[in-house]
């Protein structure tokens, strides 16, 4: 089977580099949780997946196209819900969605049955013609869930999926999820909710300092490091093992 | 300068005391507030710089206030009438002060960001009032000298230097008018509204107070041009009763020119005692709920406010008319909820609407004084300086349609898959022209046609299709990389370069074309022909934006 994402020596820098040679396959119907310390070029990497950053070196194909040469069509059956909520607070999620779908081409009123079912389900039914201005950070990070995939696409960036949503609202986006997973859908995400990606993953890549320092099912990870939970493992191999130390120094500072 | 303010702070810490305020709190406030200050961008009368180094940018504030003081201190000391200077004086420090408050108030006492900082501190709310009025009196007290220094040392050299101080001292009471019939009218909205309209309505008042100082600027010289000609003291006059400017200068007069009629009695009472009375107003009736308020503004937030917007407007109507694919419409309907919505975009664009009445002034104004009759303004074209400076409102409209408080939401025309950028931009241009222009220049062309009659019709049309077409010029001058509406962050607006171009085409341009279409009105057809070109070259515009790719857009 091809792999539906397919990286080879990517890099990327800014000022500094941020990605120094990124390999790696994705298959169709995983949820792949992409983990890794602040700065570890995470959110960079979906970019470019997404033909967000189009000036990088090595070799990106998505859903077996050239992102550099196929960016449109490839933005056509893929979906994204990034990390930071913005979105246009004045508008409605009624609103929101229509202009969203129609850049995506889709008609009318299926875009406004979609928006109205999808709303319903996350419990949002009532707030379907109020602005977004007075929403919760859980309520907004709602509307851009659906906003990334009311175009039904084939894959799924999902950048800090869960940050803002309540613990009943995780649940429902894990369950969200495993269905779309059912349905042969791929769900590429990153977090740092160690549990939740222990949970729902098929597969667990660990990125730091721009390369991939581990990948595997958690179990596979788990014999790497000989160690228990992803929390330790994600100690383990991003070499920060010395937080009991500086917690118990941080302690001391404050006496 | 932030030391010399805690200086004066630390010699006034019994007062504080007194008023109820924990003082090193208070002081610890202030010196970051101050220290913010020097580093922030603030909207200096709808002009901001740059932050390359942005720690100098508060004095280059200071510097051009001195610059423009100039003239107003070249007015001082070459007007006769101290009367009549001393006006000139003050209205422009009154306005100026007023100006930056109405932009910068929100900024400065109704931020409530730091309330998320300052609230879970032990710091009683009084303190943080203190602080806040102390932090906007040092600002707008500092504005005020580099505006009133040059013109006080002017008014001192040619009077007496005794006088340079006197003037200082009435620019304190200025100052004062200024920042309290500002405060009074904030005070007032937030006493009869409730906190989550509040700044809606902030927004709307910042409009509408824009406008009538930017009317009162262009009306008030005109008012004592009159003077300015006869170059001499005549007395007083009722609107000098009137006018807070008049007041002060009123005190002036008597001082240089030893006069001291009643009417200079009730001038001087006026000065004096009119600042305080604002003071106690507004301190005695208002402030408490104002501090309430502004407390529970930042902290609640307000989950189900059932407004419920309704789903067809116009906006769609037209848009579903006048657009060319989906990418398009999608854009032109978002501008229209957008530009709706924004508080952003509704107070720096709608004061643009406010040039056109000096417009008016000018072509009238020669009429209502009988100087010249309705009959001979019909045989001239003045109506072309009209037609040609709307465009003017027409550009104001469009370039704020590319900055939005939710410019981070542009990443949806970077995820999506939008072939031609183009459709994006041409989008948003339909929507501001349906949405603003075409009203705008229906009721300008009205007002028009009622003086010049129907035989100007095929200018207005000229000059509708100009305004677009030169909308559509602006964009490709002014930058080098393409902007998508509303991406922009407001804080980061034009650089002084395109700026300068900006100014070319203002001055240069739009006058040219004016010029062009003046002479062709004399010859049979030429308007018409004029129209033509205009349209071609509005279609070869377009055309070109339909061929934007994504290069040459920054990221």
């Amino acid at each position: 089977m091809n792999p539906v994402i397919s990286i080879r020596n990517l890099e990327k820098s800014y000022d500094q580099p941020v990605l120094k040679g990124v390999n790696l396959d994705v298959n169709a119907g995983e949820i792949v949780g992409y983990i890794g310390p602040n700065g570890a070029g995470k959110s960079t990497t979906i970019k470019i997946l997404l033909g967000m950053i189009p000036d990088f070196s090595g070799e990106v194909t998505v859903l077996g196209r050239d992102i550099r040469t196929d960016a449109l069509e490839i933005k056509r059956h893929v979906g994204y819900v990034p990390e930071n909520a913005a979105l246009y607070e004045v508008l409605t999620p009624a609103e929101f969605l229509l202009f969203m779908g129609r850049l995506y081409g889709m008609d009318d009123a299926v875009i406004r049955r979609k928006a109205e079912d999808l709303l319903q389900l996350v419990g949002l039914a009532d707030q379907i013609d109020s602005r977004m201005t007075t929403f919760s950070k859980g309520m907004r990070q709602k509307v851009l869930l659906i906003a990334g995939m009311i175009h039904n696409p084939e894959i799924i960036f999902l950048d800090e999926p869960l940050s803002g949503l309540d613990a009943n609202a995780v649940i429902l986006v894990k369950e969200i999820l495993a269905r779309l997973r059912e349905a042969g859908k791929t769900i590429f995400y990153s977090s740092h909710l160690m549990d939740v990606v222990e949970k729902i993953s098929d597969r667990i890549v660990i990125i730091n300092q721009g390369t991939v320092i581990a990948d595997g099912t958690i179990e596979d990870l788990r014999h790497q490091v000989q160690s228990g939970s992803l929390e330790r493992i994600f100690q383990g191999l991003t070499g920060d093992d010395s937080t009991s130390l500086r917690a118990s120094e941080f302690f001391q500072a404050l006496q | 300068m932030i030391n010399a303010v805690l200086w004066i702070l630390d010699r006034l810490q019994g007062l504080f005391r007194r008023l109820g305020a924990d003082y090193l709190s208070l002081r610890a406030i202030v010196e970051m507030k101050l220290l913010m200050d020097t580093r922030r961008n603030r909207s200096t009368l709808g002009r901001s710089y740059r932050n390359a180094d942005s720690s100098g940018r508060l004095w280059l504030v200071y510097a051009m206030n001195a610059f423009f003081s100039l003239f107003i201190g070249l007015l001082v000391s070459f007007i006769p009438s101290v009367m009549t200077g001393m006006t000139v004086l003050f209205t422009y420090l009154i306005v100026m002060v007023a100006l930056t408050l109405i932009t910068d108030y929100a900024e400065l006492l109704l931020d409530t960001t730091d309330n998320a900082i300052l609230l879970p501190r032990p710091v009683n709310s009084r303190t943080i009032w203190l602080s806040r009025l102390v932090h906007l009196i040092v600002y707008v007290s500092t504005l005020a000298l580099s505006m009133v220094l040059i013109p006080a040392g002017a008014a001192g050299y040619r009077f007496g230097w005794w006088l340079t101080p006197v003037v200082l001292l009435l620019s304190v009471q200025a100052v004062l008018l200024a920042v309290f019939l500002t405060t009074l009218l904030y005070l007032l909205v937030v006493r009869f509204t409730s906190e989550e309209k509040l700044k809606d309505i902030i927004a709307y008042l910042q409009v509408g107070l824009s406008l009538l100082f930017t009317v009162g600027y262009q009306v008030v010289p005109r008012l004592i041009r009159p003077q300015l000609t006869n170059l001499t003291d005549d007395g007083l006059h009722t609107w000098h009763y009137l006018t807070p400017p008049a007041w002060l200068a009123g005190v002036a007069d008597s001082l240089v020119n030893h006069v001291f009629t009643p009417g200079h009695g009730v001038l001087l009472a006026l000065a004096a005692g009119v600042p305080p009375l604002l003071l106690w107003v507004s301190s005695r009736y208002l402030a408490t709920d104002f501090t309430t308020k502004l407390t529970a503004m930042g902290s609640t937030t307000q989950v189900h406010t059932a407004r419920k917007q309704s789903r067809r407007s116009v906006g769609n109507w037209l848009a579903a008319r006048f657009t060319r694919n989906a990418t398009e419409r999608a854009s032109f309907e978002l501008s229209w909820l957008l530009t709706g919505r924004d508080r952003r975009f509704k107070t720096r664009a709608y004061p643009a609407l406010g040039f056109l009445l000096p417009m008016l002034f000018v072509v009238l104004r020669p009429i209502l004084e009988g100087e010249v009759s309705f009959e001979s303004l019909q045989e001239g074209r003045m109506y072309l300086l009209v037609i040609y400076s709307s465009q003017i409102v027409m550009g104001s409209f469009y370039m704020n349609s590319f900055q939005s408080e939710d410019f981070r939401a542009a990443w949806v025309y970077d995820a999506a898959p939008v072939a031609a950028p183009g459709d994006i931009i041409l989008g948003n241009l339909k929507a501001i022209v349906f949405k603003f222009f075409t009203p705008f220049y229906l009721v300008v062309s009205a007002g028009l046609l009622f003086v010049w009659g129907p035989q100007i019709l095929d200018d207005l049309v000229a000059g509708y299709i100009f305004a677009v077409f030169v909308t559509t010029l602006e964009a490709w001058v002014k930058s080098r990389y393409w902007k998508l509406p509303f991406s922009q962050e407001p804080k980061t607006r034009a650089d002084s370069g395109r700026t300068i171009i900006l100014m070319m085409m203002l001055f240069f341009f739009l006058p040219l074309c004016g010029l062009a279409h003046w002479g062709a009105s004399f010859v049979p057809g030429g308007t018409i022909l004029i129209a033509g070109c205009y349209a071609a070259m509005l279609w070869g515009t377009i055309q070109s934006y339909r061929k934007l790719r994504w290069e040459q857009f920054s990221e």
